[in-house]
């Protein structure tokens, strides 16, 4: 140790395998009696009253920096603080900072131990204890915040409830060894699974990554940890290729040609290629006959109808009104043969995440696909067809809202938009596997 | 530089090596930890060895009988003694951070959190504060330590303080160390038990002391096969000389009128030690053994007299 260096109560990074900053930065200053006043005498950092003292140790490379050089943190132990070393897929930072709460193991914490695995929202227990993971308090529910309040102590609740055991986190943990085992394990996954995964989120997303905890394949090992049920508000698909040469489908080649015009922003219409063309004029025609009597004019109904085939019911009861264009643009278009979707009808999350899957197979106009090319296309097809069909159903409700106030009512139809997130996983020489999983908004925007 | 030239014994400081009063200190201490004590008084003449002793005590862990931690401080000598005095002074030995102001209750708690953190790294249940120049704490500081001993006992751990005290720190005539006027918390925690720590006493413990000084190793040679190889190939050995370093020890003594059997101080017998084998072994290629004349030499630049007049009440100094 040189002069200048000073020991802290509980920087035995040894006993702590795989620990987080922010749990480093709770021991610390639980340990040595720090209060957030003292974070910049001690540690050479400084917060502010309603700074989230887990966002910082985990986002802001600076105040991570400032941590470990003040503590002497070792290069390896550092490499755990950061969060995209813990994603089973390659994303951008910034989406993981998505209402990121702190999610911890009340076990782990009691004696002042968080990792960044606990943080992963595709484990709903703690790998050690088997308990299930928190975000809240343990006595009153309320989120539990690290923030830099004066005087706070971290991990303890606004209510008063102290979450950390200063006697239990002297003493360190009980098998650091077993832990620094399974860290080690779930990292080394995650490293392989990096090399083959993607993850497309929306942007802006309003969910967090959360909505992907049932869409991560886990390995064996930590299956006993995997959320018991699914997460209200998200589900989750793996849209299936249409088998080539089906009868009555189009040629998959074909329709990623017509569907690769979703890259060009400036767009307002799209050529609906079969299989989504027939899937969004049933999802139209479905939605015309569940309306309220009295919803639809008689030209309208007609639109809603006429590409799936179908007819008004006996009963259709007409609205007393003239259409509207904007509700007569919601069905496809027909032109001759062919099937034109309006693209402002559909949710913008949706579209833009569509949008990124084709940018991901990086078709390129005028170039024969590449053989990879070529055997990611079905796929890719199969799930912006998925996302533009639901972003579609999902559209025309919001739009359709806003004439008839009456589709808000509780029920099926309600009005509501959901954002997919699309994680890709592409092996070597192997078709790419898409899952989609949807996360219901909180509010439906205007 | 060659291999003799990074010799530890021609290093500063030299090494420091198992002798009969460090041994003895141990088993005091190991004791006092196994018949429920929570600290032991050790009182000694200074240059005896008392830190040297309690260096090699914190370093060396096979004397153990429990598994502890050891911890040293080495107290200042303030105006006043306060709380928040005595605990800084506890966490800049720690090296832990010291703020300016701070609430003592504070400073308490974050010294017991690191000793109590170092003992479970350690996998002990015994803390051992080991406080040399003990003489120096004031009245004050013996109920900061029985602070620091609540404070650890509720914490799962035990505190067994190690209280060296040089008896003739002030003036060799007024004891350094009551224990009488502690009331009985401090007494029975801390100063029931009293040690007297001696230097090398007899005989016995002289030639014993030669004897670990000597086979010492470095780079796999003994000490004395590193600087008097042919005479330890003709079967020479420094612990041969023990009695005579008695005899001209006790001559010199005798010369100043001092006790001729009175123990050897550590830091005496280290100086004869050294000159005997790196000045008078190693400087003459036909050694072969040491001279009455080269020991009485080695006592009188050791200051081994010059120590012990020290010692007497001034008016018995000659």
């Amino acid at each position: 140790m040189s002069p200048t260096q000073r020991h802290f109560v509980g920087a035995a990074f040894d006993r702590w395998p795989a620990l987080s900053g922010t749990g480093m930065l709770l021991r610390i200053t639980r340990l040595n009696r720090y209060v957030p006043r003292d974070y910049r005498f001690a540690l050479g950092i400084t917060v502010r009253r309603h700074d989230d003292l887990h966002a910082l140790m985990t986002f802001s490379e600076k105040r991570k920096e400032q941590l470990a050089n003040a503590l002497n943190v070792p290069e390896a132990m550092r490499a755990h603080w950061d969060l995209s070393a813990w994603m089973p897929f390659t994303c951008d930072i910034s989406v993981l900072a998505i209402e990121y709460g702190f999610r911890y193991c009340p076990e782990c914490l009691r004696v002042g131990y968080h990792s960044l695995l606990q943080q992963a929202p595709w484990l709903a227990r703690c790998p050690w204890h088997g308990v299930q993971l928190r975000t809240g308090c343990h006595r009153c529910s309320a989120p539990l915040r690290l923030d830099g309040r004066a005087g706070a102590w971290l991990g303890v609740c606004k209510c008063g409830h102290d979450h950390v055991d200063d006697k239990k986190a002297l003493r360190g943990l009980a098998d650091p060894a077993h832990i620094g085992g399974v860290c080690a394990s779930y990292l080394a996954w995650a490293a392989l699974e990096r090399e083959e995964s993607t993850l497309l989120a929306p942007t802006p997303a309003m969910h967090s990554i959360s909505a992907l905890a049932s869409a991560v394949p886990l390995p064996r090992m930590f299956w006993a940890m995997r959320p018991a049920s699914a997460q209200a508000g998200i589900h989750s698909v793996r849209p299936r290729p249409e088998p080539e040469g089906r009868s009555g489908t189009e040629d998959t080649t074909a329709t990623a040609i017509k569907l690769d015009s979703l890259v060009d922003s400036r767009r307002a219409m799209i050529e609906a290629p079969g299989r989504l063309g027939h899937r969004i004029a049933a999802a139209a025609c479905q939605l015309a006959h569940q309306l309220p009597p009295g919803s639809l004019s008689d030209g309208e109904m007609s639109l809603f109808l006429e590409p799936a085939g179908a007819k008004a019911a006996r009963d259709f009861v007409p609205a007393k009104r003239q259409s509207i264009l904007e509700i007569r643009n919601l069905p496809l278009a027909q032109v001759g043969h062919r099937c034109y979707l309006d693209l402002h009808c559909l949710s913008k999350p949706g579209l833009g995440v569509a949008h990124r899957v084709f940018r991901w197979l990086g078709l390129e106009a005028g170039k024969a696909l590449t053989e990879s090319q070529a055997q990611d296309v079905p796929a890719c097809v199969a799930a912006v067809g998925e996302i533009l069909a639901r972003s579609y159903a999902e559209g025309i409700r919001v739009v359709l809202g806003r004439h008839l106030p009456d589709l808000y009512r509780p029920g099926r139809n309600r009005p509501h938009l959901s954002e997919p997130w699309v994680l890709l996983r592409k092996q070597a020489g192997l078709p790419v596997k898409i899952s989609v999983s949807w996360a219901r908004l909180p509010y439906t925007p205007e | 530089m060659d291999d003799q030239a990074c010799h530890p014994l021609l290093l500063v400081p030299r090494p420091v090596f198992w002798v009969p009063p460090i041994r003895a200190l141990a088993k005091a201490i190991n004791l006092g930890i196994e018949f429920n004590r929570h600290g032991i008084v050790a009182l000694g003449f200074g240059r005896i060895g008392k830190s040297t002793a309690l260096a090699l005590l914190s370093q060396d862990r096979e004397w153990r009988q429990y598994s502890c931690y050891w911890h040293s401080v080495l107290p200042g000598k303030p105006v006043a003694s306060s709380e928040s005095y005595f605990f800084n002074t506890l966490k800049v030995s720690m090296h832990l951070k010291v703020r300016e102001q701070t609430q003592s209750v504070f400073s308490i708690e974050h010294a017991v959190n690191y000793l109590c953190e170092q003992a479970a790294s350690a996998g002990a249940q015994v803390i051992i504060l080991s406080i040399d120049d003990a003489n120096r704490l004031q009245g004050g500081d013996y109920d900061h330590l029985v602070t620091l001993d609540n404070h650890i006992t509720a914490q799962g751990f035990r505190l067994f303080v190690v209280l060296m005290v040089q008896s003739d720190a002030d003036r060799s005539d007024v004891p350094s160390f009551d224990k009488d006027q502690y009331p009985s918390q401090i007494t029975g925690r801390f100063t029931a038990d009293e040690y007297t720590y001696l230097g090398l006493d007899g005989l016995s413990e002289i030639k014993e002391a030669l004897c670990a000084f000597g086979n010492q190793v470095h780079n796999g040679r003994t000490f004395l096969e590193e600087f008097a190889g042919n005479a330890v190939r003709n079967g020479w050995h420094i612990d041969q000389h023990a009695e005579g370093i008695v005899t001209e020890a006790a001559k010199l003594r005798a010369e100043s009128g001092l006790d001729p059997d009175a123990p050897f101080p550590m830091q005496c017998f280290d100086t004869a030690c050294y000159y005997l084998l790196v000045r008078v072994a190693a400087g003459s290629p036909e050694f072969n053994g040491l001279s009455p004349e080269s020991l009485r030499k080695a006592i009188e630049i050791s200051g081994l007299i010059e120590i012990e007049l020290s010692r007497q009440p001034k008016d018995v100094k000659k």
